[in-house]
């Protein structure tokens, strides 16, 4: 099946001429735009597992640059983002140009925030030796086995001819990705995220992006020096939830990851500073996090299903705890994945 | 003002496809020019009316009844139709009725989805949409889940941790933050 790239954009520019809407007056073109035809190159002969490979290894280990948009619902947001490895440690410094004046800069697992307007850095470090995103630790055929991978039409995005991808699920657990991938380099340019009935959650994309020019170290140093900021350190340690008398179930094509116990909350009135176990779970697309507060007085309903963004959460007790789930997945997910979650005394 | 050329260029630029030397310029005038950004503003509404769950803002039942009714009297919707599972159901007559529901759902989201926003233009909160969404099931899914609007819940902390070790699996790392990142904002 061949899919245009300009599929929606057709629809839109019929449906706003069919309503008689448009930004200019009544009957303006919409569609037909000048430099949005699609090249006929062909991509890469490449099998399912091979493009999966391909886009995991690009989105670690390419070195790129771009302004990245994210969508979610009618909200927009842009960042400018520079990702490369050095002595193969991923680094990345991303900009947000809009909201709050803030900047993260990651090294491996380590996330540094640099909060502006607070004169305020938190930096969290998760375990050594862990390595995300999570798609790098599943195989390809593992994924497949959970997802039907489709090979569609050429698109183009950012001025980029990129490959057409679709991942459906197989199931109801999780979410469908519409993908449009620059051949060469594997890099995903665009990925939408669509629930059961095929409405977009959000939508990530370059609106421009060049790959593979050598980055300047000055292009990975934060834009304030961040002298007399106040620092907030936030180290994970790895622990064995099971020793610990904790049992969690993952559904079907999940499983954990890793197990960390760490800070939550901003130390403010509305946010106080607990500590939590936080179980990540993948299937190694999707991924969802189990919060577990020994010690905890929640603020919020318990046992009801919360949409938040693009995230589902759902919380309830288990004795004193209280355990929250949170993951870009279905609602009926992450209460399944709640209230699978045991505890039984270890002594 | 807005020209045509205008609105080729936004209608490019929510596709992907603008050349990124023109990309820089129209969002300075998004920006800078209420004309443009009102532009700007409907075409993202023609997305949403296609893709977005927001689609389904409409939870008031006056409204939801005509989107009922508008649903019933689709063809595809007619005594023919079995409600088996969603998955053995032959894939042309789920396509066939998926379109037919996006073009039902669409055609009403373009009229009323502005009628659901306040004076600040902010969408109508997730909760309704959820519950407008499950009202309007494709027949044969299983039944969700009731769903509410987490916004205020104090659930931040969560997203932003969760957004600390989670990856996108596609995209930059940086996406799993910057996703967290706006459902703190929101």
């Amino acid at each position: 099946m061949r899919v245009e790239a300009s599929t929606w954009r057709s629809k839109a520019s019929r449906l706003a001429s069919c309503l008689g809407v448009s930004c200019v007056g009544l009957g303006a073109a919409v569609g037909g735009l000048p430099g949005a035809a699609v090249a006929a190159d062909p991509a890469p002969a490449r099998t399912e597992t091979q493009w999966l490979e391909a886009i995991r290894h690009a989105a670690e280990q390419q070195t790129y640059r771009g302004l990245f948009v994210y969508t979610q619902g009618d909200s927009m947001r842009t960042s400018r983002v520079v990702h490369t490895v050095q002595d193969g440690v991923p680094i990345e410094r991303v900009q947000p140009l809009d909201g709050r004046m803030r900047e993260y800069l990651r090294r491996g697992d380590s996330v540094e925030c640099f909060y502006h307007d607070d004169r305020r850095v938190v930096v969290s470090q998760g375990p050594r030796g862990a390595r995300f995103p999570a798609l790098v630790s599943a195989a390809p055929e593992d994924i497949l086995r959970h997802y039907a991978l489709e090979v569609e039409g050429r698109g183009r995005v950012a001025g980029n001819n990129c490959q057409l991808i679709r991942l459906t699920p197989r199931d109801d657990l999780r979410y469908g990705y519409d993908l449009c991938v620059e051949p060469a380099s594997g890099l995903a340019l665009k990925v939408r995220t669509r629930d059961q009935e095929g409405r977009q959650i959000d939508q990530m994309a370059f609106s421009d992006v060049r790959i593979g020019e050598p980055v300047d170290a000055s292009e990975l140093r934060p834009s304030w020096p961040a002298v007399g900021w106040t620092r907030e350190e936030n180290v994970a340690q790895q622990v064995d939830l099971e020793r610990l008398g904790w049992a969690v179930s993952p559904p079907d094509g999940f499983r954990i990851e890793r197990v960390v116990s760490r800070r939550l909350g901003e130390g403010t009135a509305k946010d106080a500073v607990r500590e939590a176990y936080q179980a990540l779970l993948s299937d190694g697309l999707a991924t969802v996090s189990v919060f577990i507060e020994v010690a905890a007085a929640p603020s919020f309903p318990l046992d009801v299903a919360h949409r938040h963004g693009a995230a589902s959460v759902y919380s309830r007790k288990v004795g004193t705890a209280t355990v929250t789930v949170v993951g870009e997945v279905p609602p009926e997910t992450v209460t399944s994945i709640a209230r699978s979650v045991e505890f039984h005394d270890p002594h | 003002m807005v020209t045509e050329s205008d609105a080729e260029l936004i209608s490019a630029w929510i596709d992907g496809e603008l050349d990124p030397a023109l990309a820089s310029s129209l969002l300075d005038r998004v920006a800078s020019e209420p004309g443009v950004a009102a532009c700007w503003a409907r075409y993202h509404l023609v997305q949403d009316a296609l893709h977005s769950h927001e689609v389904a803002a409409m939870a008031v039942a006056s409204c939801e009844a005509r989107v009922a009714a508008a649903l019933r009297d689709e063809p595809a919707h007619g005594g023919h139709v079995v409600n088996l599972p969603a998955r053995s159901r032959p894939r042309s007559r789920r396509l066939v009725q998926g379109l037919a529901i996006a073009a039902g759902i669409a055609g009403i989201a373009w009229v009323a989805v502005p009628l659901f926003r306040d004076a600040s233009g902010d969408a109508a909160p997730h909760g309704a949409v959820v519950a407008a969404a499950r009202s309007m099931a494709a027949p044969g899914r299983p039944a969700r889940l009731d769903v509410a609007d987490a916004s205020g819940e104090g659930l931040d902390s969560y997203i932003a941790a969760h957004g600390d070790l989670a990856g996108n699996g596609f995209m930059p790392p940086a996406a799993a933050l910057l996703r967290a990142s706006f459902a703190e904002e929101k």
